[in-house]
């Protein structure tokens, strides 16, 4: 049973990234590299079905951007009410809830990196649900191929926060030229704890791993490694 | 990576023995209680000595267990405190303590008294003599006989903080520095889970930990909030609330904040600019630790002059020049810039990386600013070329100016590829717009001219390297005989006219004054130089004509005279008839370098020759055919 389909490769850019530090959520701060979290998102504005999850492989960096400060945004203090929460109101006949932004407005600065250019490598792995009813990985990996050829996405893939909107994205094949080909920069760096992705199996539980990138690429373990080992998986440079 | 690599630089400070160890840190005592053996208050003792002066009166500074994180909730610190919880005293003012005041006091006590009560057990010696002066819980009456007028006045006060010294063999001993208290303090605090969110995984240092609920405030250098916070809705995410959003353990976050206060209570690792505090540190030992404060354009007393210049130049050139593999080079330096906003300490800049590699930019960024004066090299301070250049007046806009623009300084300094920020041009152009400088102040207006030529040098160098200004050739310290441009030559040529009439008025013994050629044309040169050379070349002849008149004056008229021609000679017919700001920018490096060219010794200059006429060539090909 076929669970684990090829890797697909995708070049993404974008004029800013923000990669947001769990710890420095509040005056937001970017890590310096792509997460992996962040990095399936991608794939997953592309393409996706609950019949399969992006495991991503590899993160190559074309271009590693620098911290630039965006200044202070306005933002909000509160969060808009769920529709949970709306419905309830609409059923019960109570008055709706609403955020009022003139009166919860907070400056919150930004610590982004400016012009990055990723090449990420994911592979499409089934869900219990899809292996059930047989499904083929093949299938999937042939639609995102025609999409993210044809620049088709669910949604316009974004750098870590939806308002820092991808510029170019492309799928990555042995005939790829200009940029999308454009070989990793020269940067070599033990990267310290990185978040890696929330586990959804267990509530949301965030998973740690320490990424080490050489020769401007980071081998990102599967996240059943991550999981397992807890944070002592520690990755290398790509063969 | 930041507080990671605060973790790091604080197991270096504890190995080195210069960061208390965990669960202490350094704070400052007022008042002191002394007990004897036996737990009887034996006296009060305002410990605050004078500094300076002016200064106000400031506390002795200890080692004692750290402060707790007090949100709205009562928790003792432990060995020291505010009077209201060390000894139960209400804060008041000037209308005395409230039944409110008081009772709070109460509570705070009582918690004081049990929280040392549970920590000291059933220990002997220090331990059974504060145990023994706590017991009773009111303190405050044992201290009444203690108490005079101007030391009620101080317990009266928040700020205030108070300790024990205890008898100890006959001789009165601070209870924070008695080892056997700090031993069970330390462990009382390492087993209190009061601010834990329970057990996790650390995100910064991957392990499992007693995560913090509640991250301490931190003070750098006078700007105060806390580094990690969730103190509002939209901070937390999937159900947790506060510390539970990004796990970090209870000892990394007493050790990033023992880094923090131990670089900010150094100004050898620490820079306050406006509202924004710049904070460095090596996470293993390197020489750009000690040279980088000045090397960014502060101020160091050893390292001022032309002797530390050479000493910052040494240690920049050694690191750059050092192998890979050599520790000092590699090893990783970090650069922190933090502001405060509501309570929180944003961050404005980050920067890590080699110590080596720092080095070389910063070496390059200096070199970017450095000219030439007076034959010797000479690199401004960046600091101070923001102050010379934005220093008209100390009104309030003027200082967040020099902020902004430091601010966009300093991480064009750390990174070679990032561009010089616009607003340096701007400054430097306007440094030197009519009334800047005084009309007779011919030193000042020297000084200025040098702040806004290194500002410009550096823009336009800098620019042309990162490809954000069209190529043109790059600007050296000092004047470039093979530098075509126009905007250059143009800024030689009006050094050179201007020094005709420094000539012609010195015959007299007299300066310009406000008919000085820089105070009526030099903004029009500057702008449009064709409008401005038509209406100075006309009185340069009327200088030269009197210089070649006086006998002392010939042989100055003849070498001006070769001088304004070659640089005619090396003009283009086709003059710009505005110039750009990059282009006002070289206008202003000429007249620099002309300028400084002319200051030259004696011995350089080539002689004039008898009989030589002093006549320079008609500039009607370099204004299109208008008459001069």
């Amino acid at each position: 049973m076929y669970t684990v389909g090829q890797s697909q490769m995708l070049y993404v850019e974008g004029p800013w990234a923000c990669f947001t530090r769990p710890e420095f959520k509040a005056e937001r701060v970017s890590y310096d590299l792509i997460t992996p979290s962040a990095a399936r998102a991608l794939f997953e504005a592309v393409y996706w079905k609950p019949a399969f999850r992006w495991e991503v492989g590899a993160i190559e960096v074309v271009r590693r951007g620098r911290l630039v400060p965006l200044g202070g945004r306005c933002e909000v203090s509160g969060k808009a009410p769920s529709a949970t929460a709306v419905l309830r109101a609409l059923r019960g006949g109570q008055s709706l809830p609403g955020l009022d932004s003139a009166s919860q407005r907070v400056l919150r600065s930004t610590l982004a990196l400016r012009e990055v250019a990723y090449r990420l490598t994911a592979s499409i792995r089934l869900t219990d649900a899809a292996v059930a009813a047989g499904d083929h990985p093949g299938k999937h990996q042939a639609i995102f191929a025609r999409r993210a050829a044809a620049g088709q996405a669910f949604h316009h893939p974004y750098l870590g926060q939806r308002e820092l909107a991808v510029r170019r994205f492309e799928l990555v094949t042995r005939q790829s030229q200009g940029d999308s080909a454009a070989p990793a920069c020269n940067w070599n760096e033990d990267l310290g704890p990185m978040f890696y992705d929330f586990d959804y199996a267990d509530g949301a539980t965030p998973l740690v791993y320490f990424p080490r990138i050489e020769a401007g690429c980071v081998a990102v373990p599967p996240l059943d490694a991550v999981r397992a080992a807890g944070t002592s998986a520690a990755c290398g440079a790509l063969p | 990576m930041i507080l990671s690599s605060l973790l790091t630089y604080h197991r270096r400070g504890l190995a080195e023995g210069w960061i208390p160890p965990l669960y202490l840190a350094e704070a400052r005592i007022d008042v002191l209680v002394d007990l004897a053996s036996d737990g009887r208050v034996l006296g009060v003792v305002d410990v605050r000595e004078a500094q300076g002066p002016k200064g106000p009166p400031r506390g002795i500074t200890v080692i004692a267990p750290v402060e707790p994180v007090r949100s709205s909730n009562i928790r003792p610190r432990l060995l020291l405190d505010r009077p209201d919880y060390a000894l139960g005293l209400p804060e008041w003012d000037k209308g005395g303590p409230t039944v409110k005041t008081r009772a709070a006091a109460a509570r705070a006590h009582a918690a004081f008294c049990e929280a040392h009560a549970r920590m000291l057990g059933g220990h002997e010696g220090p331990a059974a003599a504060l145990r023994q002066a706590l017991a009773g819980g009111d303190l405050a009456a044992a201290l009444a006989p203690h108490l005079g007028a101007d030391l009620l006045a101080l317990l009266g006060k928040k700020t205030t903080r108070v300790s024990f010294r205890i008898e100890v063999d006959g001789v009165l001993e601070l209870a924070v520095e008695l080892s056997e208290l700090r031993e069970l303090a330390t462990q009382a605090l390492a087993a209190d889970g009061g601010d834990s969110a329970g057990p996790g995984r650390c995100c910064v240092s991957g392990q499992a930990a007693e995560i913090a609920r509640v991250h301490p405030k931190v003070q750098v250098r006078g700007v105060r909030g806390s580094l990690v916070s969730f103190q509002a809705e939209a901070f937390n995410s999937h159900g947790h609330e506060q510390g539970g959003n990004a796990p970090v353990g209870r000892d990394q976050v007493l050790a990033y904040a023992a880094a923090l206060g131990v670089l900010g209570a150094r100004t050898s690792s620490s820079l306050r600019e406006g509202q924004t505090v710049y904070l460095w540190w090596s996470e293993a030992p390197t020489p750009l630790e000690s040279v980088f404060e000045c090397a960014l354009g502060g101020r160091d007393e050893e390292l001022e002059g032309e002797r530390g210049e050479q000493a910052i130049e040494q240690a920049l050139g050694a690191l750059r020049r050092s192998a890979v593999q050599d520790p000092q080079a590699t090893a990783p330096f970090a650069v922190l810039a933090l502001s405060a906003r509501k309570g929180r300490l944003v961050t404005r800049l980050w920067r890590r990386g080699p110590a080596g590699e720092l080095a070389a930019d910063l070496a390059a960024f200096r070199a970017e600013f450095a000219l030439s004066e007076r034959g010797r090299p000479y690199t401004p301070s960046v600091l101070g070329l923001v102050y010379r250049l934005i220093s008209f007046d100390d009104s309030r806009g003027d200082k967040s100016a020099r902020e902004r623009l430091f601010t966009s300084l300093v991480p064009a300094a750390l990174e070679r590829g990032r561009p010089l920020p616009p607003a340096l041009l701007y400054f430097a152009l306007r440094a030197l717009r009519p009334g800047a400088v005084k009309a007779d102040a011919p030193q000042a207006w020297s000084r200025q001219v040098a702040a806004s030529a290194s500002a410009a040098k550096a823009y336009l160098n800098r620019g042309r390297a990162t490809r954000t200004l069209a190529p043109a050739q790059e600007l050296p310290m000092s004047l470039d005989p093979l530098n075509n441009s126009a905007p250059y030559l143009l800024g030689c040529l009006f050094a050179l006219q201007e020094r005709v009439q420094d000539a012609a008025f010195r015959l007299d013994g007299v300066s310009p004054g406000n008919a000085a050629l820089r105070s009526r044309f030099f903004n029009l040169a500057l702008s449009a130089p064709v409008l401005a050379i038509s209406q100075v070349t006309p009185l340069v002849g009327h200088y030269l004509a009197r210089l070649r008149k006086h006998p002392r004056g010939q042989g100055t008229a003849g070498f001006l005279c070769r001088q304004i021609d070659a640089v005619i000679d090396r003009l283009d017919p086709v003059l710009p008839r505005l110039l750009t700001p990059p282009e006002q920018g070289e206008f202003i490096v000429g007249y620099h370098h002309q300028r400084q060219a002319l200051m030259r010794p004696a011995t350089d200059l080539r002689p004039a020759t008898a009989g030589e006429t002093a006549t320079p060539r008609p500039l009607e090909q370099a204004t299109n055919g208008e008459a001069a």
